[in-house]
């Protein structure tokens, strides 16, 4: 197993669309900054009433899922799209140690990625409230449990677009996927009666990274609840994506 | 070794491989041949334990390939050259199936050597002609340095040396005790590389024989050209030979891919057919012929022993 994960680790290292993800991450930087700047403009204007900027992580807490889900879906869709999925075959045991060492890699890729970014997410909007009395400091325990919980939902959101290209086979298809699946509950829960929107609307990985660090009025679900919806993220994502690739031809 | 017994693949309700048992032995280079939809690669997918058998057994070794305890050591594969990723560089790409084998750099910079493409190492593969992924992918089988070896048209798109190149390779190989199966389209070719021959069409074995016992069933013959070709027939014809009209004797020289047969045929009467007219004897020998032909006081302008190509024998066979 630990042959594997160093297998798809080099993979990984090597495929440009890695760092295209990667570089791509810095789109959610300058959204924040864009955010806290406006915000704080208001604030200078107006004084205080208006939203806070606190971490600066909601104004772009969209991003980092779709972007960490496409470097998931890049780590296997490659192997589909040019046929080397069946080179990779021939050379290993058993299929199932391919996902979990390709889900091994991108999870630790997307933690690690993902925890950096909202660092600096973070300090680019305390750097943009500069003082002001709208931004938030790692004094407050909720500051860095949001901080860290981000950084868990970028991997959970890696694993999953894993799953998604394994179970689809193709580029396109598993990176729409990814963009139409976060977007559903924010349609859904206009339509369905209290108290259904408002569990719909937790079920979102921002969400629930914000109800994982327990922060107030975050969505439905307490820290244990999120924990374990995300642990099923997880579940749902390679389940069905390993006995796809266990009983499928190659 | 390889074993296949009774092994049928279903896709719905096409037959794309039915009932097929044959065995592949080591020490010797087996040619897989038939048509283009035959069921070449489906057997060798199901072999490699990438397509699961409808009904039927593949063995490599004596179990089925994921129960191999150590896959590339036991078994390299070149199933289709252009299957790889472009982005990366042939190390890397060679690095990474070594990794999950747990073999190291050495073997990979040896390989790298062994198949010509040291010096291209670095360098992305989506630069590559298509003769270089060609030997990334035999490189990519020898990684483990496996006793069986799998190779779909490893062939194509080499330059002439590097046929030559495969073809030493692949027997040096065979002699040292591996298993060697090999499918190509590229038939003189194959008759030089191949020991023993296995012939499917439509999923069906058709022929499993040594390619010296193939060649020998089918008619083979003695060119003969002579001005005096009328006489010299009625008196090969007395001694009990059988005269047929000389065929184009250079149908075997395919390796040019894509050249049409009619190209060869054409190409003949360009020689001084005026000279004499040719003969196809079959039943004597050339001696016994020339000797004829000096008793009865034929001229003769050429005494050509012609061998059946693996072209010929296998377009009679898969009719």
């Amino acid at each position: 197993m630990i042959n594997v994960i160093a297998s798809e680790w080099l993979k990984l290292r090597s495929l440009r669309a890695t760092y295209y993800v990667l570089a791509a991450t810095l789109s959610a930087l300058a959204l924040t900054g864009f955010a806290a700047y406006s915000i704080s403009r208001y604030f200078d204007t107006n004084g205080p009433g208006g939203d806070p900027v606190g971490t600066g992580l909601s104004l772009s807490a969209d991003i980092p899922p779709v972007l960490f889900g496409m470097l998931g879906v890049f780590a296997i869709s490659g192997e589909y799209t040019t046929g080397m999925i069946r080179l990779t075959l021939t050379t290993i045991r058993s299929r199932w140690t391919l996902l979990l060492a390709k889900a091994a890699v991108v999870a630790a890729v997307a933690l690690v990625a993902g925890q950096a970014l909202a660092f600096a997410t973070f300090f680019t909007a305390q750097a943009v409230v500069a003082g002001r009395p709208i931004g938030a400091s790692f004094a407050e325990h909720a500051a860095l449990a949001e901080v860290l919980t981000t950084g868990v939902g970028s991997a959970v959101a890696g694993v999953m677009g894993l799953g998604l290209a394994t179970v689809l086979r193709s580029t396109p298809g598993a990176l729409i996927a990814l963009v139409v699946l976060p977007l559903s509950p924010t349609v859904l829960e206009r339509f369905l009666p209290a108290p259904w929107n408002d569990w719909v609307s937790s079920l979102t990985i921002p969400s629930l990274a914000r109800q994982l660090a327990a922060i107030p009025d975050a969505g439905a679900f307490g820290p244990l609840t999120a924990a374990a919806i995300l642990v099923g993220y997880v579940v749902l994502s390679l389940l069905p994506a390993t006995l796809a690739i266990n009983h499928r031809d190659a | 070794m390889i074993e296949v017994t009774e092994l049928t693949k279903l896709y719905g309700s096409t037959r794309a491989v039915s009932g097929l048992t044959f065995a592949v032995k080591p020490g010797q280079v087996t040619g897989f041949l038939g048509h283009n939809g035959a069921g070449k690669s489906t057997t060798m997918r199901m072999i490699l334990g990438l397509h699961t058998p409808t009904s039927g057994r593949a063995l490599i070794n004596g179990v089925r390939k994921h129960d191999l305890r150590d896959p590339m050591r036991e078994v390299g594969a070149m199933l289709d050259a252009a299957e790889v990723q472009g982005g990366r560089s042939a190390f890397a790409h060679l690095q990474a199936l070594a990794y999950a084998g747990g073999i190291g750099r050495r073997r990979v910079v040896e390989v790298l050597e062994e198949v010509g493409l040291a010096g291209a190492a670095r360098k992305r593969i989506a630069g590559f002609s298509q003769g270089m992924r060609q030997r990334l992918g035999i490189a990519a089988a020898l990684l483990g340095d496996p006793g069986v070896l799998i190779l779909d048209e490893p062939a194509n798109g080499l330059d002439p040396d590097g046929i030559r190149w495969l073809r030493t390779l692949l027997r040096s190989l065979a002699a040292e005790g591996r298993t060697v199966l090999l499918s190509s389209h590229l038939m003189t070719e194959m008759s030089l590389t191949a020991d023993r021959v296995i012939i499917i069409g439509q999923g069906r074995l058709i022929e499993d024989a040594s390619m010296a016992d193939l060649l020998a069933r089918f008619q083979s013959g003695v060119l003969v050209r002579s001005p005096h070709a009328a006489r010299l027939s009625r008196a090969l014809e007395a001694a009990g030979a059988t005269i047929g009209p000389a065929r184009d004797t250079d149908a075997g020289d395919e390796l040019v891919p894509g050249r049409p047969a009619a190209a060869g045929a054409d190409a003949r009467p360009a020689r001084d057919v005026g000279a004499g007219a040719e003969l196809l004897v079959t039943g004597l020998t050339a001696a016994v012929i020339g000797d004829i032909a000096l008793a009865n006081g034929c001229a003769v302008h050429e005494l050509v022993s012609r061998r059946t190509s693996l072209e010929e024998a296998f377009m009679e066979i898969t009719q």
